[in-house]
């Protein structure tokens, strides 16, 4: 029965941490999901901030502590709105799941944990050296070792609680712009919840993380008209992701050129500023990884400079890759249906989407994320490759999928809509 | 009375507590409760990981406090899984090892410094 009592402080700590921020919004009529977004992109960025310091947790933990009591009355308030409850419930229906079958994954068990390992039992970012893969950013296991050290039982996978918070977040957020019926928003949360709802993603993975924030940027992108304000955002969570999983530093291009091609003038003192921005974030990236390792690399040896550009300009396999990659791609597609529904939708889009800006963008990045998984695998070692595929594929192509919730959720409303 | 109670529970209230309650019983929220009161995580760890099998949790958590096996062991699983290391808090094999742990060994193993023997899993303290 303790651990029932643990179970719902901890997911009540996550609720209170980030619903309903009072000390960070002025304006009480900005929709609830919205303020629970821009909550988690901040915090991240606290967290990411503090996981460089020596005793950061401890601090971080009491500093969370007052914030909690602050946002109590708040969240309170909050629970009268009925998609804010439905997404209460809908979260501890899966913290339910992970609870059930408290197991974590290969990467999981072999990469994040022990990470997250380190920052439980009071390490700090120089220790992270000690454990394997430490060319792999951090910043996901630290925020599960915080939730996990600061739980009643101190059970890891409260821990984890936390990327699904986020995930359901990123969902709630796409139809929070609407106005729709209760029943037809409820539908399409569950639709787009069973396109993209992998509970192993959940057994100490990352990819839930960068899914979601790609997710929140592109909704951000389309919905919110605010540019001053989309500018600190969009930065916020390209900071996040570049920590989260190496892939990110590859996967934030789009977010960025999709920012650069929204101003109305390419070359304008904005997008000077915003890509000034993202070069200083990147640098800190590479300059906080090579003090912790020596040297910056990227996935290990498979991706330094000299091997990139001898496996890309050597042609003798890439027929043979080619058809490889074709094929477990073709399975990925169909394991994450939001792929397949991409598919539909961009031979058969609505009209009113498809007259959209948002067609257009969704098809570049469709391309980019063909091209960019495609030269990962054929860069790769070819006596190895269906190895690789075979276990990382699925994964990569998950990620990327995060650019075209929107887009799917888009069609599907006009669908209902005219329907 | 009934006025006031039909005013309250009108058709829209209605229909949100059966959305509500569709989530709640179409993933086995209630059954999973149960089940977390029920099964407390040890029997949870042993039933996903393994007592004697898998990854064998069970067989090393039973004996990780009476041995220190922490930082201190070499686990030797010859099935396709992922180290068990991190079940004694330790994240790779060291070269000064007290304890040898076989985890669902496909031979007998017979050696006198056997600590402890479940079925196929041993911990035998290493020379």
């Amino acid at each position: 029965m303790i651990e029932f009592y643990n179970v719902i402080i901890s997911s009540f700590m996550i609720f209170l941490l980030f619903s309903g921020n009072l000390i960070f919004f002025k304006d009480h009529n900005i929709n609830i999901f919205k303020k629970i977004i821009f909550s988690i992109i901040i915090f991240l960025n606290i967290f990411l901030v503090f996981s460089f310091l020596k005793n950061g947790m401890i601090i971080l933990f009491y500093s969370i502590i007052v914030i909690i009591f602050i946002n109590l009355f708040n969240f309170v308030k909050n629970i009268k709105n009925f998609y804010f409850l439905y997404f209460i419930l809908f979260n501890s229906v899966i913290f339910a799941q992970i609870t059930i079958e408290p197991i974590l994954g290969w990467d999981g068990q072999a990469i994040w944990y022990p990470k997250a390992y380190n920052y439980f039992s009071g390490g700090s970012f120089d220790n992270l050296n000690e454990f394997t893969r430490s060319d792999y950013p951090h910043l996901g296991s630290y925020v599960w070792a915080f939730f996990w050290k600061y739980s009643l039982l101190k059970y890891e996978y409260v821990g984890r609680y936390v990327q699904i918070f986020i995930y359901l977040s990123s969902l709630f957020l796409i139809i929070s712009y609407n106005k729709n019926s209760i029943i037809r928003n409820i539908v399409i949360i569950y639709f787009l919840f069973y396109i993209s709802y992998d509970l192993d993603l959940f057994r100490g993975y990352q990819e839930y993380l960068i899914f979601s924030l790609i997710n929140v940027y592109v909704v951000l992108h389309y919905e919110d008209k605010d540019q001053s304000f989309l500018f600190f955002y969009t930065l916020l969570i390209i900071n996040i992701i570049i920590w989260v999983k190496n892939e990110g530093i590859i996967y934030i291009i789009p977010i960025i050129v999709l920012f650069i091609f929204r101003q109305k003038k390419i070359f304008n003192k904005i997008n000077f500023y915003f890509l000034a921005a993202c070069l200083i974030i990147l640098v800190f990236r590479i300059y906080m990884s090579a003090q912790l390792n020596g040297t910056f690399s990227f996935q290990g040896n498979s991706f330094t400079l000299s091997n990139t550009i001898r496996e890309s300009l050597d042609f003798s396999t890439i027929g043979t890759d080619l058809l490889l990659i074709i094929k477990h791609f073709i399975i990925t597609y169909f394991k994450y249906p939001a792929w397949t529904l991409l598919f539909i939708f961009l031979i058969f889009p609505n009209r009113e989407v498809k007259s959209k800006k948002l067609y257009k963008d969704t098809l570049y990045v469709f391309v980019f994320s063909l091209l960019i998984n495609i030269f990962i695998f054929h860069i790769q070692d070819s006596a190895i490759l269906e190895w690789q595929l075979s276990t990382a594929v699925d994964r990569l192509n998950f990620m990327l999928s995060g650019y075209f919730i929107y887009f799917i959720y888009r069609n599907i409303n006009k669908y209902f809509s005219q329907s | 009375m009934l006025v006031l109670i039909k005013k309250k529970v009108d058709n829209k209230f209605i229909f949100k507590c059966i959305l509500l309650l569709f989530l709640l019983i179409q993933s086995n929220f209630f059954l999973n409760i149960y089940t977390l009161i029920k099964h407390p995580f040890k029997d949870r760890m042993i039933a996903n990981y393994g007592y004697c099998n898998n990854q064998g949790y069970g067989f090393i958590d039973q004996f990780k406090t009476k041995y220190n096996l922490s930082n201190n062991s070499k686990i030797i699983n010859k099935n396709d899984f992922p180290s068990s290391y991190w079940f004694i808090d330790q994240f790779g094999e060291i070269k000064d090892y007290e304890y040898i742990i076989h985890i669902d060994s496909n031979e007998l193993i017979s050696n006198e410094n056997i600590l402890e023997q479940n079925f196929n899993c041993y911990i035998i303290k290493n020379d």
